[in-house]
């Protein structure tokens, strides 16, 4: 009995606006209640006979009456006002949950007729227990034309059939009610084979009936005026509908005894729980509103499911790294037992992995060329920087050989020569240099060796993306995780490059003099045959004069051109113009050349170009323009040359090449260099 | 009456007879179902194999002209170059694919040869099952849907175990290529 003191005293803070007739019809509830916890087996055989009566005399329309007293009671309660804005709806949700169940449940008409003996046998208990306590609510409710339609619902239940999908929520209610029944009628249980079996059907559906419990008991609890007792049996059912206790409700072979009724004032609590579980109450339509809500739910969460099911099915790489969750596990099994009927199903499962595949293959396939790109234009950015030194090394011999030989001293010692400071320096500077250019041997070979090791990584990536598409265990992740290392080990010793720990030291000047000493020996002897054959075989100065006085015949034989000769050379009007014996070309040389309007200027005897003459030559107006004995051409040549417009330009020789930028004008250049660009893309 | 009874017991049921129809003909059309996968995957096992040709004789002319433009002589110098280096152990991975592809092939034709040979048993049984009855079908049915089972796992792709590959080492690779093997 502690426990209903509490509901007392809470009905005391929200009885003040009940009527005194109410009231009393609430004091016969619960004197009701007493009598039946005082004697819980009150419906057991024994005292059937007296209740039988009562029912006989009371008949079905009496827990109708005692709903319509409730809902009466209810709507006068400003609490229940708030909730009134519902009520509309009730009717249409109870629909819509009645064709839902239905479909879920598939009921069937057999199951109904003993089960409907069941719920009217266990409706009737509760309902003349209290019947006699409710006559003021039932007058009350008979008065009132404004009947809910989840009461009148609940009368037509006894009677009518045709509701399979409520009524068999009902059964399922009845079958976990008594359930709870048999645990104290065991007598009951055992002959009442209808119920059992409502029981076992209703097990299936335990989620549904579980919300429904709690929501009914959660529902109780919303009114404790007009249910003073519900208030604390609510609170404690509640506690018994937690997911822990849910077997209980599905099969009622556990002794719940044990677990739910440790007290004999738990047990009139339940029993009172029990009465408005089963006695229609005007809380029939929240408590149906909490069972669609759960059905809503539970099929929102199948749609979810589904959904997800389709999104993972659209992009699986999206979870390739993700744990299978149980939903997706229960369809790969389904997959895989009718994969196993119909194998042709696997197809396209191992297309979407041989797909995915070939896209990380390309992925990585990708990232291998990007850094080999990179390497390559780092050496190509070190073999200028070799050539830049040698340039300067051979510019710093001519000019030291020129002091020399200006000062005609014939040969000088090393000792002598450093005397002078710009002797000095200019051999420091080749000793400097020299040992730059054999450093940087070191990291260009690094890189060459980096190039093709990406190069043969990147072409093993397309021969297993030529296979995985079609053959099944190629090692697409054991592939990926050595490139992620190559890339990764390469891509360090590309930004770790550098020369200081590269060993290389420095010839010695004595040496670097020796050479230049034979350098200019050998230059002074060559100069002088040099100057020898060229004034007998080519006499330019004849060309030119021959030129300007319209004689082209011999142009090609010129290994100089003045300026005149240039000028008038723009007076041919053939179509080709090959100077390929010019071994120099001067800026205005080079700018009276561009005047000259034909369609082929070929100077492939110049093994060096002058910016400004190549900024002269970009301005001609032809269409084809050869080059060939250019070995480098430094990137601000490249983007000089890149503004010319012809159709095509020939550099065959060239061993490094930047980027060139006009796509209009077609470049032609040696095999092993278009490899290298196409390699790298550029 | 006694002996038209016993007739109709002894006299072999024409449900049985049209179980066996229908048992022959679901393995028939598995049968059918799996060859032509195995067809597939034989085509595609060879389609494998040309594009890796394909791939082998353009790493070979590489190497080929690596070899002339260096100079290079000796086994050691070729090793030593990283290009000519990475052609050999690409050809030598190529050539171990193209085995393996080749070997698949010819398991894929056999299998086809067997599966039609299987397929053509069936037509025949079915033939005598639709003609006569009583005949049994159940060790054929079993024998068949073991041949079934064992084709299957190699049906939707090719299996080709590349841990199993064996991969000549770049040394021999270049014995090769320099006797113009």
């Amino acid at each position: 009995m502690a426990e209903l003191d509490h509901p007392e005293k809470s009905r005391h803070d929200t009885s003040a606006d009940l009527k005194e007739d109410k009231l009393a019809a609430f004091q016969n509830i619960i004197g009701e209640i007493d009598r039946q916890t005082e004697n819980p087996h009150s419906d057991s055989p024994d005292d059937s006979g007296s209740e039988e009566t009562d029912e006989q005399e009371l008949g079905q329309e009496k827990p109708a009456a005692f709903d319509q007293a409730i809902g009466t009671i209810a709507r006068k309660k400003p609490v229940d006002l708030t909730d009134s804005g519902d009520d509309g709806l009730d009717e249409d949700q109870q629909r819509a949950f009645e064709s839902i169940m239905a479909q879920l449940e598939g009921d069937g008409p057999a199951d109904a007729g003993s089960e409907k003996e069941t719920g009217v046998v266990s409706e009737s208990e509760p309902s003349d227990d209290r019947s006699a306590g409710l006559e003021k609510g039932e007058k009350d409710a008979d008065a009132d034309d404004d009947l809910r339609p989840e009461d009148a619902q609940d009368v037509e239940l006894k009677d009518d059939e045709s509701q399979p999908g409520s009524y068999d929520i009902e059964d399922i209610l009845t079958a976990i009610t008594l359930s709870d029944d048999d645990s104290s009628l065991p007598d009951d249980a055992s002959d009442d084979s209808g119920s059992e079996k409502a029981t076992v059907e209703a097990s299936e559906e335990n989620m549904v009936d579980d919300d429904i419990v709690a929501d009914q008991k959660t529902d109780s609890g919303l009114e404790p005026i007009d249910h003073p007792q519900t208030e604390t049996l609510a609170g404690q059912d509640e506690e018994t509908a937690e997911p822990g206790e849910r077997p209980r409700a599905k099969d009622g072979s556990v002794d719940p005894q044990s677990s739910t009724k440790p007290a004999p004032a738990r047990l009139k609590d339940r029993q009172d729980s029990e009465i408005f579980r089963q006695a229609p109450t005007p809380d029939n339509g929240r408590r149906k509103k909490g069972v669609l809500a759960s059905v809503l739910a539970i099929l929102f969460a199948a749609m979810v499911l589904a959904l997800g099911g389709n999104f993972y099915g659209l992009f699986p790489n999206l979870f390739a790294s993700t744990p299978a969750t149980p939903d997706t596990d229960a369809n790969d099994r389904s997959s895989v037992v009718v994969v196993a009927s119909t194998p042709q199903l696997q197809k396209p499962v191992a297309v979407a992995q041989s797909s995915s595949d070939q896209s990380r293959l390309d992925t990585a396939a990708e990232e291998l060329d990007r850094l080999r790109r990179r390497i390559i234009e780092k050496l190509a950015e070190i073999g200028e920087l070799r050539a830049y030194y040698q340039a300067g090394i051979d510019a710093e011999i001519q000019d030291l050989a020129e002091k020399v030989r200006s000062a005609g001293q014939g040969k000088i010692p090393l000792t002598s020569a450093m005397a002078d400071p710009s002797i000095s320096m200019g051999l420091s500077a080749i000793q400097r240099r020299e040992t730059y250019i054999r450093k940087l041997e070191t990291p260009q070979q690094i890189l060459v060796r980096s190039s093709e090791a990406l190069l043969y990584f990147s072409r093993r990536a397309a021969l297993l993306a030529l296979m995985a598409g079609r053959t099944g265990d190629i090692d697409i992740d054991g592939f990926i995780a050595q490139t992620d290392e190559v890339i990764k080990m390469h891509g360090s010793e590309l930004a770790r490059l550098n020369i200081d720990t590269v060993p290389a030291s420095p010839r010695k000047l004595a040496s670097i003099w020796q050479d230049i000493e034979t350098h200019i020996s050998v230059a002074a002897a060559t100069s002088d045959v040099l100057e020898r054959v060229t004034d007998a075989d080519t006499d330019n100065a004849a060309i030119w004069k021959n030129i300007c006085d319209g004689d082209f015949s011999q142009k090609h034989r010129l290994t100089k051109l003045s300026l005149e000769a240039a000028r008038c050379l723009t007076e041919w009007k053939g179509k080709d113009l090959f100077l390929n014996a010019l071994t120099d070309l001067s800026p205005d040389a080079a700018r009276h050349l561009s005047a000259w309007k034909g369609d082929w200027l070929g100077l492939n005897g110049l093994t060096e170009l002058s910016p400004e003459a190549a900024v002269h030559l970009s301005r001609w107006k032809g269409k084809g323009l050869s080059l060939n004995s250019l070995s480098n051409l430094s990137p601000r040549l490249v983007a000089i040359l890149s503004d010319w417009q012809g159709d095509q330009i020939e550099l065959i020789n060239l061993k490094h090449m930047a980027h060139w930028e006009n796509p209009k004008t077609r470049l032609f250049l040696s095999e092993e260099l278009t490899r290298n660009l196409e390699a790298t893309g550029k | 009456m006694s002996v038209v009874f016993l007739v109709l017991l002894v006299w072999p049921s024409p449900a049985a007879a049209d179980d066996s129809a229908k048992r022959l003909r679901e393995t028939m059309a598995d049968i059918a179902l799996l060859k032509g996968q195995m067809t597939q995957r034989k085509t595609d096992a060879d389609a494998i194999r040309d594009a890796l040709m394909v791939q082998l004789e353009a790493i070979e002319t590489e190497a080929r002209r690596e070899w002339r433009e260096k100079g290079i002589d000796t086994e050691a110098d070729a090793l030593k170059n990283p290009k000519l280096f990475y052609d050999l152990m690409l050809m030598a991975e190529i050539q171990a694919y193209m085995d393996r592809y080749a070997q698949k092939k010819a398991f894929y034709r056999v299998a086809c040869e067997r599966l039609g040979y299987l397929h053509q048993q069936a037509d025949d049984a079915l033939k005598i099952v639709s003609t006569l009855s009583g005949m049994k079908i159940d060790a054929f049915a079993s024998q068949a849907e073991k041949i079934l089972d064992g084709y299957r796992p190699e049906s939707q792709t090719i299996v080709i175990q590349p841990d199993q590959l064996i991969i000549e080492a770049p040394e021999k690779m270049w014995n090769a290529l320099s006797k113009g093997k």
